[in-house]
């Protein structure tokens, strides 16, 4: 049977195919998600088994961060804040595209959507646990947090930011669990050979779904609701991030431009994140069926769009600014343009966003490796402009940096930070391996609905 | 696990502006702060009165009428009522002598490379002439640190100085980022820049709410030295200038001095045509500058490079 | 030096004699007269509406005639300088203008001080009076106690409060709603069954 037969993706016109028909094809594609939930291969044993003891060394160096202070990092008076923000900034980023896949393209009607939204939503819930704690780890007292509940400023963009934070935390959880519970429940009826523990999750997560046509009603409601609180939670958590920067006085922060410019940014980096976990669940899971070239197709102008937009909010940020070429700001940027930052600003501008406008125009690099590779250059260079976006301007500061230390005047991670923050970046591909080895990684019914097969009506007929 | 603790940071959040009070500060850090700096007993000490009077009691006096900690820490919190401390520096008499951050590192029991006092040479365009400028923390009265705190502790006190509870701080350093004049330092690990250490952890003298024994990860910076103004003397920085740069007093007396001389605060920032650093932010800083006009001083270069090694 | 004071002649003898009784011995007879201790009495008058502050000198009932007089006013660090230094006249007295804008205590009162510094005859008298010249504090409302972004928590804006609130409110209770909806599905179960 040819998947193309009856799955128009532009035009979503649902054919209808007999009862067998429709009953045959849901079977198989249980068969096709559960796969790799059923059986684990050598490769995904190492994987883990590598994320694991990355992370036992960023533990290791987060002990020696706790005893000996943050004086191990390479932070100092002028650059307090570094790597682990410019992390922070990342993960909250890339955490913004849950809300893009899975409710913006889902309540505009891009039926394409449909088998993203689940690897779209746990890169999420992923990125967000994860920037919430690194914020921990960068904190100079984290015996201290419950402070910020017992002592807390409303008036504080951090207070903000904790607020937001655990909000989209939960809504983006509730959010991957809500659409979910159909295929628990298959876990629950079909892998029997698990282990105990793993048979008791299934059992207790799946809340005794059987598929009625309440409980089908109840849920598709739920996740109605979701899909369109997530979407100001999603601009509020990244504009909080950004105006933990923009509230400040510093050259460089001080720009009301910096809300948008976070979002923008932050739908291109999730959204190339996306292309290339789509990348590799299709080749090590053998989705080729359902992650077809036409998704890649779709994510690739949709990435040609977003780093558009991208583009303009940056020409807003720095060309402006570069007009006019203010006191203090003037430094910085010369620096970022024509000074010791410039080979990473312009390799971040050109890669990370200016070249994939132009190559992903043409439709050969639309296709899945291309892609993927171009997505890779994006992410790479989102990660960097983060660090651009947090260390340039420490080190910028309105009064000259004088009789200090030599090592205070310059900010370079010690393999402390880079150990921990490898160790975040681990721990959110962990978590994601982790999930898509417990549950299937690809929607059924929300893919199947795409196809004109409605899973509500089938399972209320066989009950 | 996860999800409680976001439902509970919730809870607590609704209260906000709801609850009036509760400040609970732990007292032990705060006990040992009052009775660290009692001098023996029969010694008369100076003390300020919440009107601002200076008044002699009997050290041993305090000490035994256990003083109530809240309200002491309300105090600390408050400020002196009726004062409004300012500090004008003659830039026309400093001479980078760098006596103000040795008296500074001296009083706080501090050492390199921690210095809440800065002695920079600026030289704004290439034909104006390079001065040098003392430069800390300014105790602005629209202060961006104080603004971005998440719990309270960098605060603003009544008599204007900007302080820190450094058994609050939860070292976020948002504060720091903050600051435009990049007056603030962090204590990166254990006795950070402590110059003497006693048996007991504390220093000689410590500010409102600073606990030296458990100040790893948290943030410092100048405190106008209410140990010292609050029994009568002049800050650490004003006393040890060799050239009387750094004036110190209450703006409600309209006077300055800095040991030596005395002036009308107001005639001196007319006559002198004072100006704050930075003024453009809107930070309304506590610290005026008089311009290096008829320097007492030529400039010369520092040969010298200071606060080099950890 | 011995040697040579022997092979001076008598007169330049009595002239060393007469400089080393000068530059030791004066000073200690002086110190003897320093007993002599200055009354420093101050009247307060208002004239052509400036305030005027006259220092009358005596000792032993008789005016004291050219002897500096410094006066100053009380404040919390040091005593602020009035005037500029002078002379007492032949009557022992002296006036300086006070200024009438400096901020005095709570009940307007200025302390002021008038002494002889290092008087070669008086040494260091002084005296201390209390005047209300002194300025009004303006009370204006403080800032402090007004609510801002840069207050402590118990005063921020109420502006920030109420939106804040409002705002978790609905939002938290959308997402209270979507979880009621999960028991919501749970119980559906039961009553199939």
């Amino acid at each position: 049977m040819d998947s193309h037969t009856y799955i128009d993706l532009d035009h979503h016109i649902h054919t209808t195919l007999p009862m067998e028909e429709q009953k045959r094809h849901r079977v198989e594609m249980r068969e096709d998600v559960l796969r790799p939930v059923r059986h684990t291969g050598l490769i995904g044993k190492v994987w883990i088994v590598f994320l694991i003891a990355v992370m036992l060394v960023g533990a290791y160096a987060y002990y020696l961060q706790l005893k000996n202070g943050l004086k191990v990092t390479g932070l100092r008076d002028y650059a307090s804040w570094g790597l682990y923000i410019s992390n922070f900034v990342f993960f909250v980023a890339i955490s913004l595209v849950g809300a893009l896949i899975s409710s913006v393209l889902r309540l505009t009607n891009f039926e394409w959507h449909r088998p993203l939204t689940r690897i779209a939503e746990i890169i999420a819930v992923a990125g967000i646990m994860f920037a919430g704690l690194i914020i921990i780890i960068d904190m100079g007292r984290p015996d201290r947090i419950l402070n910020l509940f017992i002592h807390g400023r409303i008036q504080s963009p951090i207070v903000w930011d904790v607020i937001v934070v655990s909000t989209y935390f939960v809504s983006s959880a509730l959010f991957l669990y809500l659409p979910l519970i159909p295929a628990i429940a298959l876990c629950r009826d079909q892998l029997t050979n698990k282990p105990a523990w793993q048979r008791w999750m299934y059992k207790f997560l799946a809340i005794g779904w059987d598929g009625n046509d309440q409980q089908w009603k109840i849920m598709k409601r739920a996740v109605s609701i979701l899909s369109v609180l997530v979407i100001p939670l999603a601009i509020s958590i990244h504009t909080v991030t950004a105006w933990l920067f923009a509230t400040t006085l510093r050259p460089g922060w001080d720009s009301t431009n910096f809300g948008p410019y976070f979002v923008a940014g932050a739908f291109q980096a999730g959204t190339a994140c996306v292309i290339i976990a789509m990348y590799v669940f299709r080749k090590a899971y053998s989705f080729e069926k359902y992650l077809t070239d036409v998704h890649f197709n779709n994510m690739g102008k949709l990435l040609v769009f977003l780093s558009m937009v991208y583009a303009y909010f940056n020409v807003n940020e720095y060309l402006v600014p570069a007009y006019k070429m203010r006191g203090a700001e003037a430094n910085l940027l010369n620096d970022l343009f024509t000074g010791p930052y410039s080979p990473v600003y312009w390799g971040v501008q050109v890669f990370g966003m200016a070249l994939p406008v132009i190559i992903l125009l043409f439709k050969p690099a639309r296709r899945p490796l291309p892609l993927v590779i171009i997505s890779l250059s994006v992410v790479v260079g989102a990660w960097l402009k983060r660090y651009l976006i947090v260390t340039p301007i420490m080190l910028h500061p309105y009064s000259p940096i004088q009789n200090v230390p030599p090592n205070w005047s310059v900010y370079f991670p010690t393999w402390i930070e880079i150990s921990i923050v490898s160790a975040s970046l681990a721990g959110v591909l962990l978590v994601i391996t982790l999930f898509s080895k417990l549950f299937p990684m690809i929607s059924i019914w929300e893919t199947l609905e795409g196809e004109g097969i409605d899973l509500e009506e089938m399972d209320n007929q066989k009950s | 696990m996860k999800e409680e603790n976001e439902n509970n940071s919730r809870r607590k959040f609704l209260k906000f502006g709801l609850l009036a009070g509760g400040a609970t500060i732990a007292s032990i850090g705060l006990q040992k702060n009052i009775m660290g700096e009692t001098p023996a007993s029969g010694e008369k000490i100076k003390v300020m009165t919440p009107d601002g009077k200076l008044v002699e009691i009997d050290s041993t006096h305090l000490e035994k009428s256990g003083v109530d900690l809240t309200a002491y820490n309300k105090e600390l919190r408050d400020g002196i009522a009726g004062k409004k401390f300012i500090k004008v520096i003659d830039l026309a008499r400093c001479a980078n002598a760098r006596k103000c951050i040795q008296g500074c590192q001296e009083a706080h029991s501090r050492q390199a490379p921690v210095e809440f006092l800065k002695v920079i040479k600026m030289k704004e365009t290439e034909l104006s002439a390079p001065y040098w400028m003392p430069q800390s923390c300014n105790h602005c009265d629209n202060p961006p640190c104080t603004k971005v705190c998440p719990v309270d502790a960098t605060f603003k006190r009544k008599d204007g100085i900007v302080a820190i509870d450094s058994e609050r701080c939860i070292g976020c350093r948002f504060c720091m980022a903050a600051c435009p004049y990049s007056a603030r330092s962090f204590n990166w690990g254990e006795n950070w820049g402590i110059a003497k250490v006693k048996a007991d952890g504390d220093a000689s003298c410590i500010s409102p709410g600073e606990n030296l024994s458990n100040r790893m990860g948290t943030v410092q910076k100048c405190d106008f030295c209410p140990e010292m103004t609050s029994r009568g003397e002049l800050p650490a920085c004003v006393q040890s200038c060799p050239n009387g740069t750094i004036f110190f007093g209450d703006a409600n007396e309209d006077v300055v001095s800095n040991g030596e001389d005395t002036f009308r605060l107001s005639e001196l920032l007319k006559k002198r045509g004072a100006y704050r650093y930075l003024e453009d932010l809107g930070t309304e800083p506590r610290v005026y500058y008089l311009p290096p006009v008829n320097r007492q001083f030529p400039f010369e270069e520092d040969t010298v490079k200071h606060n080099t090694t950890e | 030096m011995k040697k040579n004071i022997k092979t001076l002649s008598a007169s330049m003898r009595i002239i060393l004699a007469t400089f080393l009784m000068v530059m030791f011995i004066h000073p200690v007879m002086v110190n003897a007269q320093e007993q002599k201790i200055a009354k420093i009495e101050l009247t307060y008058t208002v004239e052509d509406s400036i305030n005027k502050c006259t220092a009358t000198v005596t000792c032993d009932g008789l005016p004291v005639k050219e002897v500096d007089v410094h006066f100053y006013v009380k404040r919390l660090y040091s005593n602020l300088p009035i005037g500029s230094v002078k002379a007492t006249d032949e009557t022992g007295k002296v006036t300086v203008d006070f200024p009438s804008d400096l901020p005095g205590d709570k009940n307007q009162m200025l302390q002021v001080i008038a002494q002889l510094e290092d008087d070669e005859v008086y040494g260091n008298s002084k005296v201390n009076s209390e005047v209300k010249w002194g300025k009004k504090i303006e009370v204006v409302p403080d800032l402090w106690d007004s609510r801002s972004l840069s207050a402590s928590r118990e005063k921020a804006p109420l502006f920030l409060i109420i939106v804040s609130n409002i705002i978790i409110t609905g939002i938290w209770g959308t997402i209270f709603y979507v979880i009621y909806q999960v028991f919501r599905i749970k119980k559906e179960r039961k009553q199939v069954k």
